[in-house]
């Protein structure tokens, strides 16, 4: 988006793990995660293993029912895996008593769902606020300020006082995404945050998420179903079964940032 | 604004219901007391209608209208205080009213001195009725008696205790309750009642007294307490409402306002607390996405109390409001529903609280809001 400002994804005060290093800021190790009981028993993710690294935009793609979902709710702390751990910025994440889970989250994780999910009787501006003043306990004065700044960012200075019925589609997917980046996360998970938008503004989402990776220096995981995607990730990790297939990651990987 | 109150403007339609079972709950408390006070004030006209300070009668007396004889040397107890500055006797008591048309009906007898500024004389008796008064067996009731004790209006005449009456004036708006007021004169009243009032010395009921400054009863009325233990005294106030609430209790119309009040209270609550179940299932996405994004769920259930709050404060300023019209409306049909402060707040906070207590018991809601459920 011509409105980016580097100004605002300042990398600044972030951990030194985030950068390029080589080290994985977010590693997925042997996680495996069935539903059900008996005949009944579905297996969502089969000793799954990846690692994530900052800065980097990576796509998880796969057929209906492959366990994209389940596999980012386990690596994003939403859903306790049977098996295999989870290691975020140097912890292990599912070894945490589950307040000290909710904290990680507050401070480490932006999500984006599908279907919006803003409240419908706030304002966008106020939809960001809220992350704010109730997650940091920031001033009424500083949340205005940075909500403001981020509803630049994304294009919707001038829509600040709509509430989410006023809002196209687009629109919408751009504050939850807004919510999402509000408190400069070091990770964000995004499930199908495109599947509700015609391209164009697919485009100008996936686009968003790309430079917070890029420019924050954030580590990001895209599930997607639309292949258009692809040229904008840095990495494509592709699930059918429950299992991951390591060829492609690097195939695609390699592919991508040559050409980026 | 906060965020609770937007989000009750703005699903105003969902939260109607649960303004209106407050505002419902704390209009009919408000107006089960006061028309219930309004109802036992009539106990109490002879002390609000009158102009004294204080009150002196039989020992234990319970309400004003079950007063017994004390001697009438004690007007000069009350005389003798420095801050008294007039003390007068006063008489009160059941009797039987003969009907002209044939019929007994109990009547309440009241004589006072009859002056301009006398103590004891209802306000409601004009300086015609005053002169007319001085002459024995003349007696002025309300108006809204004349049927209950089958006169038809001034000049009729009648028998209390076999002694002849005379109707020489009417009166608006004193209502009885359990027998109809009957005023005249002191020496009137005397013969009236008289098979009550034997013995050598003159007998009276009340001694009423009024003081230079009104502040000054109720210590005047504890000194007097501490030194006559072989009356009662009261301030005219105490005593009135000593009076209301006796009727109150005996009757045991306050059992049946109790009752009522604490259905409203529940009506108020179950609405109040389904509204607000609703209300939070109807965010349960919007707000694990908050859970998501580790806003802990105590400020969550923040947001659901605050709502609980507006929904209690905008119920009970409605339910304000109306029962300011409901006693309006009740005072053009000829009921009087007595609303003080300390009512309409005690009505307030109860069906404030009882609106948080819903909101308390609607947090149960955020049990539902599981994170992973925003996952397709
Ligand atoms: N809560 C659940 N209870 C039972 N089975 C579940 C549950 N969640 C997921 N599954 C099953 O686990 C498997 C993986 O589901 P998952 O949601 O991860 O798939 P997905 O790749 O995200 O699919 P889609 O592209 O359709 O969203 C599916 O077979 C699904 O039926
Ligand atoms: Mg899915």
């Amino acid at each position: 988006m011509s409105t980016t400002s580097p100004l605002l994804w300042s990398t600044e005060g972030r951990p030194e793990q985030m950068g390029d290093g080589d080290e994985p800021t977010l590693r997925g190790i042997e996680l495996s995660r069935s539903f059900g009981d008996g005949e009944t028993r579905v297996t969502a993710l089969d000793h799954v293993t990846l690692d994530l690294y900052g800065g980097q935009i990576s796509l998880l793609m796969g057929p209906s029912g492959s366990g994209k979902s389940t596999l980012l709710a386990v690596l994003s702390g939403l859903l306790r895996p049977d098996s295999g751990r989870v290691i975020a910025l140097g912890t292990d994440l599912w070894a945490l008593p589950e307040r000290e889970q909710e904290a990680f989250r507050l401070r480490h994780c932006g999500f984006i769902f599908q279907g919006y999910n803003l409240f419908p009787a706030l304002t966008a501006r106020q939809q960001l606020e809220m992350v704010l003043r109730w997650g940091q306990g920031a001033s009424g004065r500083e949340a205005r300020r940075k909500s403001e700044e981020m509803l630049t960012l994304l294009g919707m200075a001038r829509k600040s006082h709509l509430r989410p019925v006023e809002m196209s589609g687009g629109e919408k997917q751009r504050v939850a995404i807004g919510r999402a980046l509000m408190k400069n996360p070091d990770f964000c998970f995004a499930d199908e945050p495109t599947s509700a938008l015609d391209w164009a503004h697919g485009e100008q989402v996936v686009e968003l998420l790309r430079t917070a990776a890029h420019e924050r220096g954030a580590t990001i995981l895209v599930v997607a179903h639309d292949a258009r995607i692809i040229p904008y990730a840095d990495r494509v990790f592709h699930l059918e079964d429950g299992r991951l297939k390591e060829e492609d990651v690097e195939d695609q990987g390699t592919k991508i940032k040559e050409r980026v | 604004m906060p965020y609770s109150l937007a989000t009750l403007w703005h699903d105003r339609q969902r939260f109607l219901p649960g303004v209106l079972a407050v505002a419902f709950s704390s209009l009919l408390i408000a107006l089960q007391c006061g028309l219930l006070l309004g109802i036992f004030s009539i106990t109490s006209i002879p002390i609000d209608h009158t102009r004294a300070d204080i009150w002196m009668g039989a020992p234990e007396v319970l309400s004003v209208d079950l007063g017994q004889t004390i001697r009438g040397s004690h007007v000069g107890r009350l005389e003798v205080q420095p801050e008294v500055v007039r003390a007068e006797p006063f008489m009160q008591g059941f009797s039987y009213w003969s009907k002209p048309v044939g019929g007994r009906e109990l009547c309440m007898v009241i004589g006072s001195h009859l002056e301009e500024d006398a103590l004891g004389k209802v306000d409601a008796l004009s300086p015609d009725m005053l002169g007319q008064l001085h002459i024995h067996g003349n007696i002025v009731i309300d108006e809204s008696d004349l049927e209950r004790l089958g006169v038809s209006g001034v000049g009729a005449t009648a028998e209390i205790s076999n002694q002849r009456v005379r109707v020489v004036g009417l009166t608006h708006g004193l209502k009885s309750l359990a027998g109809p007021y009957v005023f005249c004169s002191l020496e009137t009243a005397r013969s009236l009642l008289g098979g009550k009032l034997t013995g050598d010395t003159e007998q009276i009921t009340y001694v009423l007294a009024k003081c230079k400054d009104p502040a000054d009863a109720p210590r005047v009325v504890a000194r007097l307490r501490e030194r006559y233990k072989d009356v009662s005294t009261f301030t005219s106030s105490e005593f009135s409402f000593k009076s209301r609430m006796h009727w109150l209790l005996k009757t045991k119309a306050g059992i049946a306002l109790g009752y009522a009040a604490l259905l409203g209270l529940l009506v108020g609550a179950v609405v109040t607390n389904q509204t607000l179940y609703a209300a939070t299932v109807a965010s349960l996405r919007e707000f694990a996405v908050l859970r998501a994004l580790g806003i802990p769920r105590w400020r969550i259930a923040g947001m659901v109390l605050a709502q609980s709050f507006w929904v209690g404060l905008f119920g009970v300023t409605l339910g304000w409001v109306g029962s300011h019209a409901a006693r309006y409306v009740a005072a053009n049909m000829g009921a009087s529903v007595s609303l003080p402060w300390e009512l309409q707040a005690g009505a307030a906070a109860i069906t404030l609280l009882t609106a948080l207590v819903s909101g308390l018991v609607a947090l149960r809601s955020l049990r539902l809001i599981e994170p992973a459920m925003l996952l397709h």
